[in-house]
């Protein structure tokens, strides 16, 4: 009776490795989720201590966050990371810049002043532990609220100043010396090479290519008079214009197949009503480097949002499985000897997994030949 | 090998490093990126060299492995790993899939693969893009980046001889309680983000923005986890201005690569016309399917930005939209499910055969 339900070692091995592979990318899309909820829950600690939170299987880097800071004003030496940490965050937009300016060739990236990156270090004259600090209080009013208060001028960046209430001795402009130069250094390297990028290398000109160094002895490739990298971009360009322009036919033509239709029916086409599309609007800026908002008004909405995104990859990755089984299962029941009782079983347990998910099983009946 | 006649405006010994400058560039940029010398023993196919080549190419084929992960990869499987890769995308040499999985050997094929790769598309600048440093709470609106990545064989896959097909059903309902618990953990991180979110309003010198992110709430919590961010981004901004010389100096890199030899040239040439049709033909797609082009799907990882209710707020997706677009795919991939289990359904009442065969109970609850 069992016979009936191993499978031959081919599709068996295809299976099992499909379904591992699902597997796999549930585990590892549950261990990200996890680190990002281990982290959540040890800064919500600071605000709701009373609440009784999920069990944490780690407590060693939460001791830290107990402790008492050494002072309720951060010390010069934390005001001097921070402006370092201000220093970097700043030059990586730059950097961010300099990359999506490099194409246009534009020799001068400015400052956003309004930056993301800059931001959260100017905020941090006092750091939120602080208001826990300062009394059972914290516990019952929302304790962020009345922090950070201090507005740094956006204008003041570009002087590299932290403004805290009435400090501004401390700030490292002797110890962090050399920090800044390296950056503004590193700027203008990031400058000077994304100037030079229109420039392209014309080697051939100069009939270098031939490796001449004694550390290096390459073959040297015979010369030729174009260079294979303007090549490759120009056929790509070539075959993606000529596509193209295949695919805005077809678009067109089908198009005015819609127009005539809707004319005839509903009279001639409204101007100007077009459906607002959901396009990301991103005012301009580079969507890659500098990410889109996404703009929620409740709790309820972004799980309502994140469980449908999880419900489209499971259903995606359902319909993959569904296929790959149909694929396999389907031919090996109509190989098997039929009707016996074994192959009825093969075919409940195949019809479970195709068409129930593997959740339901159906009832066969089978009348029995009378005894006399 | 006779000299050319150069003329004196470019120092020679510039243009002698010229390329190893170009490959170092190349490698900072990439993960796990092997030394210039190394390179130029690849090209010698020296064994020495190939080891190193194949953990490149596991690295740049395998991006969303998280450096502690690849690591656990034998050499043998990250082998087989970077063959199935390439086969995914259409590599066409058949030489680099008949090289010995252990790894010893292949530098030439291998740097040849790596061309070709680097040939079809930005691929230092997409590693970048996928392994950025991210200071606000992301969140993809759409599946397409965990669709389009088939994630690489498991390290211990053997399917010892023929399997029960109960084991089957035993994965099958693995996976359901996988799927579930999955989402139960979801919903309580978009909890906690929206706790976050709320309690750090107003402590954002950025308006649009309004408040803060895990990250940036870290930030201020530790200065640790900030010495930490720090370093990260120095490590970033290097790898940027590597990419950005390696694009100041490829035109050495492919000289040296192509220059005049033949085959190599039409693979890159296939490559290309490859890669150009795939594009177009998945955009082709996106237009037809569902009637619209795939810009009105939103895409993309998106920066979380809670704001107050009623509130008009600035530019950015709305939460309602995402919605709204992700139920519509939601309703049509449920039809195709259905439509498949139908045709299942159908298939084996057929096999089974009329009556007076077995009666069919079809489960209840449907």
């Amino acid at each position: 009776m069992d016979t009936a339900f191993t499978l031959l070692a081919g599709s068996s091995r295809r299976l099992v490795a499909e379904l591992r592979d699902a597997l796999d990318s549930c585990a590892e899309r549950q261990r990200q989720l996890e680190r990002s909820l281990r982290v959540s829950r040890r800064l919500l600690r600071a605000w709701e201590p009373a609440e009784t939170l999920a069990p944490e299987p780690t407590p060693g880097p939460e001791t830290n966050e107990e402790a008492p800071s050494a002072a309720c004003i951060p010390s010069p030496q934390d005001l001097k990371e921070l402006e370092l940490l201000t220093q970097a965050l700043e030059k990586a937009v730059r950097v961010r810049k300099g990359i999506s300016k490099a194409g246009e060739g534009n020799k001068a990236p400015s400052l956003k002043s309004g930056s993301i990156a800059t931001s959260p270090a100017t905020r941090a004259s006092y750091p939120p532990s602080t208001s826990h600090r300062a009394g059972s209080r914290a516990s019952e009013t929302k304790p962020p609220r009345g922090i950070l208060q201090t507005r740094v001028p956006t204008k003041d960046l570009p002087e590299r100043r932290l403004l805290s209430v009435g400090d501004q001795a401390c700030m490292g402009q002797g110890a962090g010396a050399t920090k800044p130069k390296s950056g503004l250094r590193n700027e203008q390297i990031v400058l000077s090479a994304a100037s030079q990028a229109p420039e392209a290398f014309t080697l051939k000109d100069k009939g270098v290519g031939k490796a001449s160094g004694p550390a290096w002895t390459w073959p040297a490739p015979p010369g030729s008079r174009v260079d294979p990298k303007d090549w490759m971009q120009e056929y790509r360009c070539l075959l993606t214009l000529e596509e193209l322009q295949a695919i805005v036919g077809q678009c067109l033509h089908r198009l005015r197949e819609l127009c005539t239709v809707v004319e005839q029916q509903l009279g001639p086409w409204p101007e100007g009503r077009f459906p607002r599309a959901s396009l990301p609007c991103g005012g301009g800026a580079d969507p890659i480097w500098s990410p889109q908002l996404l703009l929620y008004s409740s709790t309820q909405e972004l799980q309502t949002l994140a469980a449908l995104r999880l419900r489209v990859a499971m259903l995606h990755q359902q319909i993959h499985l569904e296929k790959v089984l149909m694929a396999e299962l389907l031919p090996l029941v109509s190989k098997q000897e039929p009707l016996g009782p074994p192959w009825l079983a093969l075919c409940r347990a195949v019809h479970s997994l195709l068409c129930e998910g593997g959740q339901r099983f159906l009832t066969i009946l089978r009348e029995d030949k009378p005894a006399d | 090998m006779g000299r050319r006649r150069r003329r004196r405006r470019v120092d020679p010994a510039d243009a002698a490093r010229a390329l190893p400058e170009a490959i170092a560039a190349l490698s900072q940029t990439l993960p796990a990126g092997p030394s210039p010398e190394t390179f130029r023993r690849a090209k010698f196919d020296r064994p020495e060299a190939a080891p190193a080549l194949w953990r490149l190419l596991f690295r740049v084929l395998s991006p969303q492995l998280a450096d502690g992960v690849s690591a656990s990869f034998s050499p043998e499987a990250q082998v087989r790993s970077v063959k199935l890769a390439l086969l995914t995308q259409g590599y066409p040499r058949r030489a680099l899939a008949q090289l010995p999985d252990d790894g010893s050997q292949g530098g030439r094929e291998l740097l040849l693969a790596l061309a070709w790769l680097l040939a079809r598309g930005p691929l230092p600048e997409r590693l970048l893009i996928q392994n950025r440093v991210q200071l606000g709470d992301e969140m993809p609106v759409c599946e397409c980046e965990a669709l389009a990545s088939p994630g690489p064989p498991a390290p211990s896959v053997e399917a010892d001889g023929c399997v029960d097909i109960r084991h089957l059903q035993w994965l099958m309902g693995k996976l359901r309680f996988r799927w579930r618990n999955l989402m139960a953990s979801q919903q309580e991180q978009c909890a906690l983000l929206g706790k976050i979110h709320s309690y750090t309003r107003g402590c954002h010198s950025d308006r649009s923005l309004g408040h803060l992110s895990v990250t940036e709430t870290e930030l201020l919590r530790d200065p640790e986890g900030g010495r930490q961010l720090l370093r990260r981004l120095e490590r970033e901004n290097a790898r940027l201005q590597a990419a950005l010389e390696w694009r100041r100096r490829e035109l050495v890199f492919w000289r040296w690569m192509v220059g005049g030899r033949g085959p190599q040239w039409s693979a890159a040439r296939t490559a290309l016309r490859e890669a150009v049709g795939q594009d177009l033909a998945a955009l082709r797609q996106a237009c037809e399917r569902g009637g619209g082009c795939s810009l009105a799907q939103p895409h993309g990882p998106h920066r979380l930005v809670r704001t107050e209710a009623g509130a008009p707020g600035g530019p950015g997706l709305r939460a309602p939209e995402v919605i709204e677009a992700l139920r519509s795919q939601e309703a049509r991939l449920e039809v195709v499910l259905r439509q498949l289990q139908g045709q299942c359904r159908q298939e084996l009442a057929r096999l089974v055969g009329a009556p007076p065969g077995p009666v069919w109970i079809l489960p209840p609850g449907r």
